[in-house]
């Protein structure tokens, strides 16, 4: 018996969609997935290590910039100035930037990191408070409120880095 | 409500709730993508079953497309449809294997690849197979590929002729092949 195009193709709608593997096989998928996201933290931490290099440089600029700074300026906070000035306006857009930021990412716990990541943030935001501090005695100074601002800069970077999900890396 | 408009409200609800897992699971959620796993798995389990015509490779790649699916999940946008996505997906990963599991014969001298010959596959594997899966696993390796992409899968012979680094004329003729093939075993 010889079969036409159409017998074929009837056998071929037949075909079931769905094959079953005999093997269960999500065990080892599951375990290749964690596997491979136990990877990526560990590559993202080295990384991140490689992050904390600039960081750090950079807090030590700050607080180099800083000891020149107050040694070299006239001592004493004169003339307090009661209107809202252009540093609490930087700080509070910087805090509602890092709030935003953090809110983003679930509001993480930083009680959770590595002690080196801990440092590292303390470090940006001691360096920020020594800037802010500075500048109640001269709010004007351009170069200080420069600074701040490439403080705060590093430091939400930083807090990406840290907290960005690790789907959106691969 | 009549029958039309509950399966189309049915349809509608699958699609949100399938929409659900895959935003889910691209967050990053396990159990997410275990439910996708369940829905689809079988029929990419076929896909790689029927392409690879090795029931032990297939349980391999079937793991490797899953896992690679996981990986890549963030790139999906949702411009097509997901099972059209994982589809390609899944063929692609099983082409690649072939590819690097080609004997260094195949490769040097470009061997023409042969029928196997019937009752040479562990019978066990077969049995739960239709007539024509039994077939489809005995035909050359190129006449296989593209018989399965074309009339299993529906791709057309221009998109099997890029995934397959072939001519679409090529396609055509392996198709050609694999009919007449499939036609004089089924008619033994």
């Amino acid at each position: 018996m010889s079969i036409s195009d159409k017998q074929l193709q009837a056998k071929i709608d037949e075909l079931p969609k769905e094959l079953a593997p005999e093997r269960e096989l999500w065990t080892g998928i599951e375990k290749a997935i964690n596997q491979t996201s136990a990877n990526e933290v560990e590559s993202s931490q080295k990384q991140g290590a490689k992050v904390f290099m600039p960081t750090a440089w950079a807090a030590s600029l700050v607080a180099a910039v800083l000891v020149t700074w107050l040694s070299l300026s006239p001592s004493g906070g004169i003339d307090a100035n009661p209107e809202p000035s252009l540093v609490a306006a930087i700080t509070q857009d910087f805090s509602q930037q890092k709030q935003l930021l953090l809110t983003s990412f679930g509001q993480p716990d930083t009680a959770q990191l590595s002690e080196s990541m801990k440092a590292e943030l303390d470090k940006l935001a001691n360096a920020r408070a020594s800037i802010v501090a500075a500048l109640e005695d001269d709010e004007n100074n351009t170069d200080l409120l420069n600074l701040l601002q490439w403080t705060q800069q590093q430091e939400l970077e930083l807090i990406k880095r840290l907290y960005r999900p690790q789907w959106q890396t691969i | 409500m009549d029958r039309h408009q509950v399966i189309e409200a049915s349809d509608r609800f699958a699609q949100d709730e399938e929409q659900q897992l895959i935003t889910a699971a691209q967050s990053g959620d396990q159990q997410a993508f275990f439910k996708l796993y369940q829905m689809y798995h079988k029929r990419v389990y076929g896909i790689c079953w029927r392409m690879l015509a090795d029931k032990s490779s297939a349980d391999d790649v079937c793991q490797e497309v899953f896992v690679q699916v996981w990986q890549k999940l963030g790139s999906f946008q949702g411009n097509s449809k997901f099972s059209t996505w994982l589809h390609s997906v899944a063929s692609n990963i099983v082409l690649s294997h072939l590819r690097k599991h080609k004997n260094w014969l195949q490769r040097v001298f470009s061997i023409e690849d042969q029928t196997v010959e019937e009752g040479s596959e562990d019978m066990d594997d077969l049995l739960e197979l239709s007539e024509l899966d039994k077939h489809i696993m005995r035909l050359p390796e190129r006449a296989r590929l593209v018989f399965v992409l074309f009339a299993v899968e529906g791709y057309r012979h221009e998109e099997i002729g890029k995934m397959l680094n072939m001519a679409v004329g090529s396609s055509k003729a392996q198709y050609h092949r694999a009919k007449t093939l499939l036609k004089e075993w089924l008619e033994e």
